[in-house]
């Protein structure tokens, strides 16, 4: 229970640091939005328009609805929280070393595993937050629009899946810091991954339909938000995102508890 | 010339990956291109059909549309700016604050050598390898453009144009960085200090151009050299471009002054 409380303590800055710019993006998204909410001469000229988009394969939805936007803007919650969750993955369990504290943690009286899982709770519970105030903040700057019956459950799904997929770069985060020799590569590898998915998801989005196959390697393409909208989620994708989450949280115990740390 | 060895020494690697990696996205990016192209023509006459303030307002034009060459290029080219920026500014977090938090800065700075130099010296190594970066990313953005031509004759004056910019972009982030690291107390963790700026000015400038406000293209260096803008104007978009080289010429200045100041933590 200490640990946990001074992990969190140590956290809270990054933690507040996170949140409240991500909110405050998005706030001022919904004040540029009230300009054309409800716009009926954008609404036509949307639909004139869908032809050309599904002529180049995307699925763009209707912008003057407040949920079309927030699917639009939706790349900016998906991205932030799971490079939020790679970092304190990666962070948590490596800044002992990187602070040379790692001496006085481990000869106190606590087992090893005692030690990561208080880690994980924390981390978790940190992602769980940014989440759950990120989604907070979109929902209740876009209720004052003309929303539909949907909209709670649009974004309740929405919640799931990027938090879903935070838990895919959390867990990946800390068996890299936990498996590699040397502390700091953790951290650049973690984001490199992260960056090589996200931009090989732009890609699949560019190039619709022919790139399909690859979608199983970027967990930004698992719960997608005009899927969230439906409440489509893929039993498939469900599974492997558990499978990797389990996997790594699990392996991380198993590689910590042999680590050879650097002193 | 010692400070500026060691240091080359010291990001040998992480410039041999960069080098490697990004130049290898845009190319990978590229090869993708043959797969657009599909049903040019009746992309043409629908694209055609529509006014230019919306195809605007969706970040598309009718004069470089995504499916041509060009179009695809600046598309591509504008991801690879993500990489670029997030080296930059992780060289300039790194490249001053390592000293104190591997508590080399007492060793180092009881060398009968002045801050300035150290300062000089550690923003050359830097250059240097960003410039190496920027050299394989040109060559290989010529080369990828030759091969999948095919029998269309780019505008090879406006692609040179645009990768004129990368100096000035990654320098831009490299300033930004070093000017934060030298005022602020801990840089306690260089990567996610160089994501938030990095992927944070690029959230920035996608938010600009999806809402077409210009609050946040003033902002972020992203939108300053919008390689889309150059493709079809032929020149820089000064009016913002200024802002970029700016702050480079201010922060040499400012950030020598900061860290002859600055108290520097020790042991």
């Amino acid at each position: 229970m200490n640990i946990i409380k001074r992990e969190f303590m140590a956290n809270l800055k990054s933690l507040l640091l996170w949140t409240i710019p991500l909110m405050v993006l998005h706030a001022v998204a919904s004040i540029e939005f009230s300009a054309f909410a409800g716009d009926p001469a954008i609404a036509e000229a949307m639909e004139n328009f869908e032809i050309l988009f599904q002529a180049l394969g995307t699925n763009v939805a209707d912008m003057t609805k407040p949920e079309g936007f927030i699917s639009i803007v939706s790349i900016y919650i998906y991205l932030p929280l799971a490079i939020f969750s790679g970092l304190i993955g990666s962070g948590i369990i490596s800044k002992e070393e990187k602070d040379k504290t790692a001496e006085y943690l481990f000869s106190l009286p606590v087992k090893r595993n005692k030690v990561i899982a208080s880690k994980m709770v924390v981390a978790v519970v940190n992602s769980f937050l940014v989440n759950v105030f990120v989604i907070a903040a979109v929902y209740f700057t876009y209720v004052r629009f003309d929303v539909s019956e949907g909209y709670f459950q649009f974004l309740f799904n929405m919640s799931v899946g990027v938090f879903l997929i935070q838990m895919i770069f959390l867990g990946l985060g800390m068996v890299l810091s936990a498996v590699l020799k040397q502390y700091k590569k953790s951290g650049s590898i973690t984001v490199g991954i992260l960056m090589s998915t996200f931009m090989l998801s732009i890609l699949i989005g560019m190039v619709d339909g022919k790139l399909d196959f690859l979608k199983v390697i970027t967990p930004f393409q698992y719960f997608p938000s005009d899927k969230m909208l439906l409440g489509d989620f893929s039993v498939l994708y469900i599974i492997i995102a558990l499978i990797i989450t389990i996997g790594t949280f699990a392996s991380t115990f198993y590689f910590y508890k042999k680590r050879d740390l650097y002193i | 010339m010692n400070i500026f060895k060691f240091e080359l020494g010291m990001m040998k690697k992480s410039i041999f990956l960069w080098t490697f990696f990004v130049p290898f996205g845009l190319v990978f990016y590229m090869l993708f291109f043959p797969m657009m192209q599909g049903d040019t023509e009746t992309f043409q006459s629908l694209m055609d059909s529509f006014p230019e303030e919306f195809l605007a307002f969706f970040g598309m034009s009718s004069e470089l549309p995504v499916f041509s060459l060009l179009g695809y290029f600046g598309l591509s080219f504008g991801m690879i700016q993500i990489p670029l920026a997030i080296q930059a500014s992780n060289y300039g977090f790194h490249i001053l604050s390592v000293e104190e938090r591997e508590l080399t800065a007492d060793f180092l700075l009881s060398k009968p050598i002045s801050r300035g130099k150290i300062l000089f010296s550690k923003y050359l190594a830097a250059l240097t390898s960003l410039t190496i970066v920027n050299i394989a990313v040109w060559i290989s953005s010529l080369l990828v453009l030759l091969v999948i031509k095919g029998d269309e004759s780019p505008n090879f004056t406006n692609v040179n144009l645009v990768l004129s910019t990368t100096v000035f972009f990654q320098l831009a982030f490299f300033s930004i960085g070093l000017l934060i690291s030298v005022s602020i107390k801990k840089v306690s963790s260089v990567l996610s200090f160089s994501m938030a700026l990095g992927f944070g000015m690029f959230l920035l400038s996608s938010f600009g151009s999806i809402l077409s406000s210009n609050i946040f293209k003033i902002l972020t260096p992203y939108s300053h050299f919008d390689p889309e803008y150059i493709l079809i104007n032929g020149h820089y978009d000064w009016r913002l471009a200024i802002i970029s080289i700016l702050i480079i010429i201010i922060s040499i200045p400012l950030s020598y002054f900061l860290y002859k100041n600055r108290n520097i933590a020790s042991l």
